[in-house]
C-alpha cells in the first residue's frame, strides 16, 4: 500500500518537475550540419587494412621527422618569402602559433576550425592571392605538380609523415605524446595550406581535411583518449583521409628522403 | 519518402535527408538528453548534436533489426551517460578545490523543496538506475523500449526500475509525510 502511495506521490512529483525548455533545433542543427560537413561520404574507394605491427614501425618513423619536415617548409616559406610578392597574412601568423582564446574542448575547436572553414569557403585558402590581382590571379588553381621546388618537397615531406601518425591512429597504436606531436603537425598543416600548394583544390582539400583530424589528436587527453580516438577514427574512415594521402604522395618514397 | 529510404539516402551522404532524419527524432532525442541532463540546458543540447552526429556517423552500421528511434535513443542514452560521467569528473575536482579553501561553520544550506531534492535525488542515482527511472517514470517508455535501447532483458529493467524508486524513497524521506499516511 505505502508502495503505491509513494509510486503515486512519485509521478505527481515527477509531473511537476521542470517542464522541457523550447528545444534550440535550429541552433542544434547548425552545429550538426557543420560537424558533419566534413564527414560525409566521398567517392574515394576504402581504406587497405594495416597491421598493427606495420603501423607501429610508421608510428615511430614518423616520430622522428616532425623537426625536419617543418626545417624543409621554413626553407621553403624562406625561398617563397624572398620571392613572393607580399608580406605574411593575419591567417599566416595564427597558423605559426599565434592563437589567444583558444578553446578548450575537442568540440570548441571543431565548431572554431569549422567556421574558419566555412569563412574560408567563400574566400579560398591560397598563398597566390595575398594581393588581390596580378602575378597571384595567375597561380590559382595551378594543379600540385606545376608547384615545384622547395614548397612541393616540403609539402610531400609533411604529407609523408602525416601517412605514418594518421596509419597509427587507425589501427589505435598512440602514446601519450599524440596530442604533441599532432599539435606540430597542425602548425605545419595550416602554414601548407597558406602556400602555393594549396593552389591545387585536390590538395587543399586533403590538408583541410588533415587539419581538422588534427585538431582533433591535438586536444586528446590521456582519460579521454579512448572515447575520442574512436571518433577521429571514424572521421578518417568516413573522409578517406588515408587513402587520399597515400594517393598523394610518390610511388617512391626515397623521391622525398623518407 | 520512407524512414528507410531517408537512411539510404544519409548514408549516400545526402545532407537533406540528414535534415528530415533530424526533425522526426530530435524532440524526443533532446528531451531524452535533457531529462538525463536532470534539466541542464546546455548539456542537453551538447548530448543531443553529439548523438546526431555520431548516429549519421555510424549509421552504415545501423543493422534495421529495431526501429532507428531505438538505436537512436540509445546512442542518446551513451553520450549523455558518457558526458555526464566527463562533467562528474570535473566538477569533482573543482568542487575538492572549493572544499579545501572553504573555511568551517559557513551559512547552512537552506531546506530544498521537494522540486529541488527531487531533480538532486534522480541526478544522484547510479546512472543505469537513472536512465531507466528516466525513461520509465519521466519520458513513459515502456519497459520493451528501455530494454532494447539499454540492451537489456525487460526483467533487468524492471528490477532497475525498483531499485531506483527505493533509492529515490530513501532520498525523499523527509517528505515521507506526503505518501506513507
Amino acid at each position: 500500500m505505502t508502495d503505491d502511495r509513494f509510486e503515486e506521490f512519485l509521478r505527481s512529483a515527477v509531473h511537476d518537475l521542470d517542464p522541457v525548455p523550447d528545444i534550440p533545433r535550429e541552433e542544434m542543427w547548425a552545429r550538426i550540419d557543420e560537424a558533419r560537413r566534413f564527414r560525409r561520404p566521398s567517392a574515394v574507394p576504402a581504406e587497405p587494412a594495416i597491421g598493427p605491427a606495420k603501423a607501429g614501425r610508421r608510428w615511430r618513423r614518423w616520430a622522428v621527422w616532425p623537426v625536419a619536415a617543418a626545417a624543409m617548409l621554413a626553407i621553403g616559406f624562406g625561398i617563397g618569402r624572398t620571392t613572393g610578392p607580399d608580406r605574411a597574412t593575419p591567417e599566416q601568423a595564427l597558423a605559426a602559433g599565434d592563437q589567444p582564446n583558444a578553446p578548450a574542448t575537442v568540440t570548441d575547436r571543431i565548431e572554431e576550425e569549422s567556421s574558419r572553414r566555412v569563412v574560408s569557403r567563400g574566400e579560398p585558402r591560397r598563398a597566390g592571392t595575398r594581393s588581390a590581382s596580378g602575378p597571384a590571379e595567375s597561380e590559382r588553381e595551378q594543379p600540385a605538380d606545376a608547384v615545384d621546388g622547395p614548397y612541393r618537397l616540403a609539402a610531400l615531406w609533411h604529407l609523408s609523415r602525416a601517412e605514418g601518425l594518421l596509419t597509427s591512429v587507425a589501427v589505435g597504436e598512440v602514446d601519450d605524446q599524440v596530442a604533441d606531436w599532432a599539435g606540430e603537425m597542425l602548425t605545419t598543416t595550416r602554414l601548407m595550406l597558406d602556400s602555393p600548394v594549396a593552389q591545387d583544390p585536390r590538395m587543399a582539400r586533403l590538408l583541410e581535411d588533415l587539419e581538422l583530424i588534427l585538431v582533433q589528436l591535438a586536444s586528446t587527453t590521456a582519460e579521454r583518449r579512448d572515447d575520442e580516438l574512436q571518433w577521429i577514427q571514424q572521421g578518417l574512415q568516413t573522409n578517406n583521409v588515408l587513402p587520399r594521402l597515400r594517393a598523394a604522395l610518390p610511388a617512391d618514397r626515397a623521391l622525398i628522403g623518407t | 519518402m520512407s524512414e528507410s529510404e531517408l537512411i539510404d539516402r544519409v548514408i549516400a551522404g545526402d545532407p537533406v535527408a540528414e535534415r528530415a532524419l533530424y526533425d522526426l527524432h530530435v524532440d524526443r532525442v533532446y528531451r531524452l538528453a535533457y531529462r538525463l541532463a536532470a534539466g541542464d540546458r546546455d548539456l542537453a543540447q551538447d548530448f543531443t548534436q553529439e548523438a546526431f552526429v555520431r548516429a549519421f556517423d555510424r549509421l552504415p552500421e545501423f543493422q534495421r533489426r529495431s526501429a532507428l528511434s531505438t538505436w537512436l535513443h540509445s546512442i542518446t542514452v551513451s553520450v549523455s551517460l558518457n558526458g555526464l560521467r566527463r562533467r562528474d569528473r570535473h566538477t569533482r575536482r573543482e568542487a575538492d578545490l572549493e572544499e579545501a579553501s572553504l573555511v568551517p561553520g559557513g551559512a547552512r544550506e537552506a531546506e530544498p523543496d521537494l522540486k529541488t531534492r527531487l531533480r538532486r535525488a534522480i541526478a544522484e542515482l547510479p546512472e543505469h538506475y537513472r536512465a531507466v527511472f528516466v525513461m520509465y517514470d519521466v519520458e513513459g517508455y515502456t519497459h520493451e523500449e528501455i530494454g532494447s535501447t539499454l540492451g537489456v532483458p525487460v526483467g533487468t529493467s524492471k528490477a532497475r526500475l525498483s531499485r531506483a524508486r527505493e533509492k529515490l524513497r530513501e532520498a525523499l524521506a523527509e517528505f515521507a509525510g506526503e505518501w506513507a499516511i
